[in-house]
């Protein structure tokens, strides 16, 4: 609808006016806001349509009425009230009195229900925030000592007959190899004990160690030396694979030597060097089997590496020196006799022989 | 300040709007204290006052009229409004039932406070045109409902 005020007055012939244009005008018309033309063209109309005349008349009524509204009045006391009414902040601001309180104060009481709201907050969302924070460390245990057993001061070596572990044997070795044999003679009238013990880890097992005990005595006289205890050796076990090597020796002595149970069985480590490995590894694998070879380990028997086959199987004892005779008929082998932990049954021995490839040794020399 | 004519408008304005009158205390108020504020925030004169008047009305109305309530609320003196003698407010419940918000509210600012068109559009930020227009539709339907009235009383 065009706006009362840019309605241009009309010009010339009074304009009929259709039913819809003369009841939008006619709230203009009751309140004497129309221009004469536009006036008379809505008085031409109403004498025409007795409609409009009572849309006109509604109007009028309504005006009259509204009128009568408008005159209602409020009671003083409600005026009072509503005069003098605050909102809800502004009696609470009156009461408190805010800025009437020393400043050293205020300030003490802002950073007060600061940080009593700050640790509020943080404790009611701690149990959701927690799980976001990086986990803290925790202690783990590598290994337990027995403290108990620390009380024996000193060893006292039997006759190697009865604890020492055995000599093992050593076959005739190429010339690039080496038995690591150790053997110490000591006599004195003080005892000291050290232990060594050495760990070699195996990637096709668990891991193997081989204890020895060295009791040296230390002479306090003058130089003189009296032979007492003899020697025990054993021969640290040798990982010929090239992607495991001996992982450290640590000695430590003690002055109240920390006796580990001794491993109650043992095994065999046998290391040879052949060329053409594939066929070779196929035909001892088929002769260890014959002669009742079975897997002990988890892999195959002649499980081909990449620079080497592995052999991890258990034997009956009374084939082991023509399994023996056997691989030495494909060339020179060492065999070294270590204890271990895990016990075979009766009448079985356990062994691991390592073929290193020759041509591929060669090819990298 | 407040005149105390402006504030007796916005008592009337509640009270015609929301037909409660614990409302319309709770909204007159409400008003005035928004209209304390923002007059001594903006230093408005009383003049200057009236079409954020119709602004705050407005505004305080529509957050309100949610809570009124169905039953019809009698009128006392007691309550603060006196209403003239003789007029029946059953044409005016009836009115704020059927009619449009804006035609409704208009027919309030223009016809019972006797605001100006020119205050009324610059309060709700449209023409005068505009507001003549809601006035005079609202006005019809609610001679429509004084006349039926009449006829019926006359019956």
């Amino acid at each position: 609808m065009a706006n009362v005020d840019d309605i241009q007055p009309l010009k010339g012939k009074k304009r009929k006016l259709s039913q819809f244009l003369c009841e939008e005008m006619l709230y203009d018309y009751a309140t004497e806001n129309l221009d004469d033309a536009r006036r008379e063209s809505v008085e031409d109309f109403l004498k025409s349509s007795s409609e409009t005349q009572k849309i006109l008349s509604d109007l009028e009524a309504g005006m009259k009425y509204c009128s009568s509204l408008g005159k209602t009045q409020v009671a003083e006391p409600l005026i009072q009230k509503l005069l003098y009414s605050k909102a809800w902040y502004q009696w609470v601001s009156e009461t408190i009195a805010w800025e009437k309180w020393p400043e050293a104060t205020r300030w003490t009481l802002e950073a007060f229900i600061i940080s009593s709201l700050a640790a509020f907050i943080i404790a009611l969302a701690w149990p959701k925030v927690s799980h976001w924070l990086p986990e803290r460390s925790k202690d783990i245990i590598l290994a337990k000592v027995d403290k108990t057993k620390e009380k024996e001061t000193s060893i006292n070596i039997p006759q190697p007959e009865t604890k020492i572990p055995e000599v093992p044997t050593v076959l005739p070795l190429a010339s690039d190899q080496s038995t690591t044999v150790q053997s110490t003679i000591v006599s004195s009238e003080k005892k000291e004990v050290s232990i060594a013990a050495s760990e070699a880890s195996n990637s096709q097992s668990s891991k193997e160690s081989s204890l020895k005990i060295n009791i040296k005595e230390t002479n306090t006289s003058e130089g003189e030396t009296k032979p007492s205890q003899m020697a025990i050796a054993t021969v640290a076990a040798k990982n010929t694979d090239e992607e495991d090597e001996v992982e450290g020796k640590t000695e430590t002595k003690v002055e109240k030597p920390v006796v580990k149970p001794a491993p109650k069985g043992f095994i065999y480590r046998a290391f040879m060097s052949l060329n053409s490995l594939d066929a070779v590894t196929n035909e001892i694998r088929d002769n260890l089997v014959g002669l009742g070879g079975e897997k002990a380990g988890e892999v195959p028997m002649g499980w081909r590496k990449p620079k080497s086959s592995y052999f991890h199987f258990s034997l009956p004892e009374v084939n082991y020196e023509k399994a023996v005779e056997m691989l030495r008929s494909f060339g020179p082998v060492r065999i070294y006799k270590d204890p271990h932990w895990r016990v075979m049954p009766e009448g079985k021995i356990r062994i691991i022989l390592t073929i290193e490839d020759l041509d591929l040794k060669n090819k990298s020399e | 300040m407040i005149s105390e004519a402006q504030l007796r408008s916005i008592a009337i304005f509640y009270f015609y709007s929301l037909q409660d009158e614990k409302l319309a205390t709770q909204a007159s108020a409400k008003t005035i204290a928004q209209l304390k504020l923002r007059q001594k925030e903006e230093n408005l004169s009383n003049q200057e006052l009236s079409p954020a008047l119709v602004s705050a009305t407005l505004k305080n109305w529509k957050i309100l009229k949610k809570n009124i309530r169905s039953t019809q609320s009698a009128v006392s003196e007691e309550a603060g409004w006196i209403v003239p003698a003789g007029t029946d407010l059953g044409a005016w419940r009836q009115f704020r039932k059927e009619a449009n918000e804006e035609e409704f509210l208009a027919v309030i600012w223009s016809l019972i406070l006797g605001m100006k068109d020119e205050t009324i559009s610059k309060g709700l930020g449209v023409t005068v045109g505009t507001v003549r227009h809601r006035v005079g539709k609202g006005l019809k339907l609610l001679g429509t409902m004084v006349n039926t009235d009449v006829r019926a009383a006359r019956g």
